[in-house]
């Protein structure tokens, strides 16, 4: 479940994408993705990812401070049937590295394991929470970091030898440059096809 | 034409199955997980073994993809045999399915290099779901289980004098009967005993004995 306002992007062998902004504690995805990095940055946003650890206690930080999941740059850690109040069915946490790069290939090729995974599962509806939507980008960098998100998804998709089952697929976005990135999503779908 | 498999699930590309090998020493257990691995499409039982020493000879000779292990097992820990299979694979790629939730066997095991930890009581979809993040190079988790692990895992660890010493504690033994099991002073097993209810926030050995054996710091 997502904010009222969600952007449809377009749709792509089955996979619809949207852009919101996620609730995380309403959301009853069947997997949300959380990028995490290998150290807070002071200052810097952890937006959805602080949302879920926050209710979860402190859950994600701990298991990065004993290095059960380090953060490091595309690590993964599914947790499947998280308590309450998270209502997702499954969390991935993503590791993003030591920082934000601004890198918009980085972005994209995260979003590809995101969708990996998914497709993997069997998910049916996914909200993606990587870090780099939660920034306040330079405006020079949203487009190149959308279009590059987009294409990391589409290239997961297209890596799979059959159509995909129907999936719902959110990217949040809470940087104030939803419409910005809106359009550059859909740009770079169109630009696929 | 594009159609779905069989399975719902999509597989890549040039993708081979999934060749596990399944250690538990429990027949039925090992039957229900074959049935259920079976009727997918990318993923596919190549032996069993019903103990750690049989996991570790049958996994040098199959050279499983991935290995389904249970912990608790007659002649030979899982724990024990994980460690002997990384240390001779380091790459290679261990699920735990187990009954224990406690946080301690699940932070031995995942620090032995296990990458999932699921417990017996698992759906179905999430034992696939565990199955497929690990061979993709992912770390999984029951999250009962992430959540007991992040309660304890910045605790400082309990020796093995100390474990030693709770565990004889557990099985009725005096400080008196401990020191001299364990040729020790009295003193010093008091010691152990002051630092074992710190560590474990317990008010008493009693205590301290119900919270190791729930959380499987001690085997008893």
């Amino acid at each position: 479940m997502t904010d009222n306002v969600s952007l449809p992007i377009g749709t792509w062998r089955g996979v619809s994408f949207a852009v919101a902004q996620i609730d995380v504690l309403r959301a009853a995805e069947d997997l949300l993705v959380v990028g995490m990095l290998e150290k807070d940055v002071a200052g810097a946003h952890r937006g959805g990812a602080e949302a879920i650890d926050h209710a979860l206690h402190g859950t994600l930080s701990r298991l990065r401070e004993g290095g059960i999941f380090t953060g490091g740059f595309g690590e993964t850690l599914m947790l499947t049937r998280p308590p309450a109040p998270i209502r997702a069915a499954t969390l991935m946490l993503i590791g993003m590295g030591a920082s934000l790069t601004g890198d918009p290939e980085v972005v994209g090729a995260l979003t590809g394991l995101a969708m990996q995974a998914a497709l993997r599962i069997g998910a049916a509806s996914v909200g993606c929470l990587l870090g780099w939507s939660e920034l306040d980008l330079p405006a020079p960098l949203v487009a190149p970091s959308a279009a590059a998100m987009m294409r990391g998804a589409l290239a997961a998709i297209d890596a799979q030898e059959q159509q995909a089952a129907s999936i719902a697929w959110t990217f949040d976005i809470r940087n104030g440059a939803a419409a910005h990135t809106t359009t550059a999503l859909r740009e770079a779908l169109a630009a696929w096809r | 034409m594009l159609t779905r498999v069989s399975s719902g699930r999509v597989p890549a590309r040039g993708t081979t199955p999934i060749r596990i090998l399944l250690v538990d020493d429990h027949m039925l257990l090992r039957e229900g997980v074959r049935a259920v691995v079976s009727t997918q499409d990318d993923m596919e039982i190549v032996g069993e073994a019903g103990g750690g020493a049989e996991a570790i000879r049958e996994f040098a000779r199959l050279q499983p993809d991935l290995v389904l292990m249970d912990l608790q097992m007659a002649d030979m820990s899982g724990l024990d045999a994980i460690t002997a299979i990384r240390a001779a694979t380091p790459n290679a790629r261990i699920i735990v399915l187990t009954t224990y939730s406690g946080d301690g066997r699940a932070i031995k095991a995942l620090r032995a290099g296990a990458m999932g930890y699921l417990l017996k009581a698992s759906l179905r979809n999430q034992l696939l779901e565990a199955i497929r993040s690990v061979h993709h190079g992912g770390k999984h988790l029951d999250a009962s289980v992430a959540t007991a692990i992040a309660l304890h895992v910045l605790d400082e660890d309990l020796t093995e004098r100390e474990v030693s010493v709770l565990t004889l504690a557990a099985w009725g033994n005096s400080n008196k009967q401990i020191a001299a099991r364990l040729a020790l002073s009295e003193e010093t097993v008091k010691g152990h005993m002051k630092a074992l209810f710190a560590k474990l926030g317990a008010s008493d050995r009693t205590h301290a004995v119900t919270i190791a054996a729930k959380r499987g710091l001690i085997e008893l």
